[in-house]
């Protein structure tokens, strides 16, 4: 009987250390965001330049009331979402023929290196003569900054991977289907996550920044009309909704990487 | 060049035969002649190592057999089929980590039978056989990551055994093990193969490794290679704890040294004298 209990005991109290241990880190997390917002809330006293957070979150649930801010937001995401799936397209089987190939990668390498330098943003002005001020511009200008990290890491996931791999899938007389989907994939899935990670972050500032300089619609050019008529709550408000988004959407894919990690 | 060849190439049908293999890489510089003539019989059953100096082609024989190289003159075949590409009766271990790190290790001794179509149950079940073989047992859900180096090469080895191979092709396959494990795994493996008593290629540098496991011992030449001399290991089976420290052991082990040391010194260069 005593020994029916010692052992699941064991288990239980391992299980109850890292429940613990989770419910410890999250008392933490919000602990600092609450500070961040009474640092807030604070500074909000201190200069005219900043709304308080209770006036900016009234002024982005006035605008959620009204639905004003559909039109925005459903632009932002949709650029941002339509980005970043063009950079993943073209930016992972690109990654992947250079990461394989000896001559592409010697090739492409400084190439690649020395365009991932360049402010993407400086090409925004012709995105705007082909597509016009829209979406499409947005949503070109965001492919074209999320192209290059997703590359970079899908090309450098290709190269980690352990050479013996695809003499083992050879040797075992995998299909190349097989080669892809049960050595290459898998064995880079770190990589690829990361490159999505990334990928996505990117996609969003630039659309924002883009939508700073010519927009029909978007949460940038939101910002900057309230900023403009000096609209502080709304414009703060706009930024809570950005950070919230940021936030959710790499809370999300973090989540995936982390459930892969534990199953790959 | 006049050419020696020690070893009767008529084999039987279920034998692996070398018939005349020669190998020949084109460089830049030109054409380099990595194996000269190799013929050689592994009979059914039998457990030949084959030894010799570094870049004489030994990893070469083992993967024409394999089917990854195509000897550029003369022949492997296996159960009398010419061997033109991998085939399923054979399985490959090799030097390195070939452990796939996002699978358990349950799923990485079944990925063979997997990737074979072999249903889920059946492939389990061997799987799980080979792991008790291999002494992992209690590992099965455990990921290569938090395994030791010497528990990664029996996870290689268990997933190559699952397959049943006719053939068992082994790369060096202690090589990157420090030298206890090293002791220890080629006992497992000696114990293992008394089961299975597959037959097996195994390329080693090690001299000793090679007497204690082998029936046969292949030296080869330093490149262009040949095949020197075939040694018997006629020790007894099974080999047990002290069978390092038989006279024969060590007349066997001296033999080959001095076989290997001749060929070393000529890869080394001229002047090159080992002790």
């Amino acid at each position: 009987m005593s020994t029916d209990v010692t052992i699941p005991s064991g288990i239980i109290t391992q299980q109850s250390a890292d429940r613990a241990r989770v419910i410890r880190d999250n008392v933490w997390r919000a602990a600092v965001l609450v500070a961040l917002v009474l640092l807030w809330a604070l500074l909000s006293t201190m200069s005219d330049l900043v709304a308080s957070p209770a006036d900016s979150l009234n002024a982005l649930a006035e605008r959620f009331a009204d639905g004003s801010i559909y039109r925005h937001l459903n632009a932002t995401l949709q650029a941002v979402v339509i980005g970043f799936l063009i950079a993943a397209a073209v930016g992972f089987p690109l990654g992947y023929a250079i990461g394989r190939s000896k001559f592409l990668g010697a090739v492409f390498d400084p190439l690649v290196a020395g365009a991932f330098a360049i402010p993407r943003v400086i090409f925004f002005p012709i995105l705007l003569q082909i597509f016009g001020v829209g979406v499409g511009a947005q949503s070109a200008m965001a492919a074209l900054a999320a192209v290059f990290p997703i590359m970079v890491s899908t090309t450098a996931g290709v190269r980690a991977i352990n050479p013996l791999l695809p003499k083992l899938a050879r040797s075992l007389s995998l299909s190349p289907l097989q080669t892809v989907t049960k050595i290459y994939i898998p064995a880079m899935a770190p990589s690829l996550m990361v490159g999505i990670r990334i990928g996505f972050s990117i996609a969003f500032i630039n659309v924002i920044i883009a939508e700073f300089f010519a927009a029909r619609a978007g949460l940038g050019l939101l910002a900057l009309r309230a900023y403009g008529m000096l609209d502080l709550p709304t414009m703060y408000g706009i930024i809570v909704l950005l950070a919230a988004i940021a936030l959710a959407g790499n809370l999300v894919l973090w989540a995936i990487e982390r459930r892969l990690g534990n199953k790959l | 060049m006049s050419q020696i060849f020690p070893i009767d190439t008529v084999g039987h049908d279920s034998d692996v035969v070398f018939d005349n293999i020669g190998m020949t890489f084109g460089t830049k510089t030109g054409v380099t002649q990595a194996v000269a003539n190799v013929s050689g019989v592994i009979p059914e059953g039998k457990f030949v190592s084959v030894i010799g100096p570094s870049g004489c082609g030994k990893s070469t024989l083992l993967d024409m057999v394999g089917g990854l190289l195509k000897p550029t003159k003369g022949t492997v075949s296996i159960n009398g089929e010419t061997v033109t590409g991998p085939r399923r009766d054979t399985a490959m271990v090799f030097q390195e980590d070939s452990t796939l790190h996002w699978r358990t290790v349950l799923d990485n001794v079944a990925f063979g039978l997997e990737v074979k179509g072999v249903p889920k149950a059946d492939r389990y079940e061997s799987a799980r056989r080979m792991i008790e073989l291999v002494g992992l047992s209690g590992f099965e859900d455990h990921r290569p990551g938090q395994l030791s180096g010497g528990m990664k090469q029996r996870v290689a080895i268990a997933r190559a055994l699952a397959m049943e191979p006719r053939v068992l092709l082994m790369d060096e396959p202690f090589g990157a093990l420090d030298q206890q494990t090293r002791q220890f795994i080629g006992r497992e493996l000696l114990r293992i193969w008394e089961k299975t008593r597959n037959r097996v290629l195994f390329i080693t540098h090690d001299i000793q490794e090679a007497v204690y496991l082998s029936d046969e011992v292949w030296v080869m030449s330093a490149r262009p290679s040949v095949v020197k001399e075939v040694v018997t290991i006629d020790l007894p089976r099974p080999r047990p704890e002290g069978t390092h420290t038989l006279p024969r052991f060590r007349e066997l082990e001296d033999h080959l040294w001095e076989l290997v040391k001749v060929e070393a010194e000529k890869t080394l260069g001229p002047g090159a004298r080992l002790a």
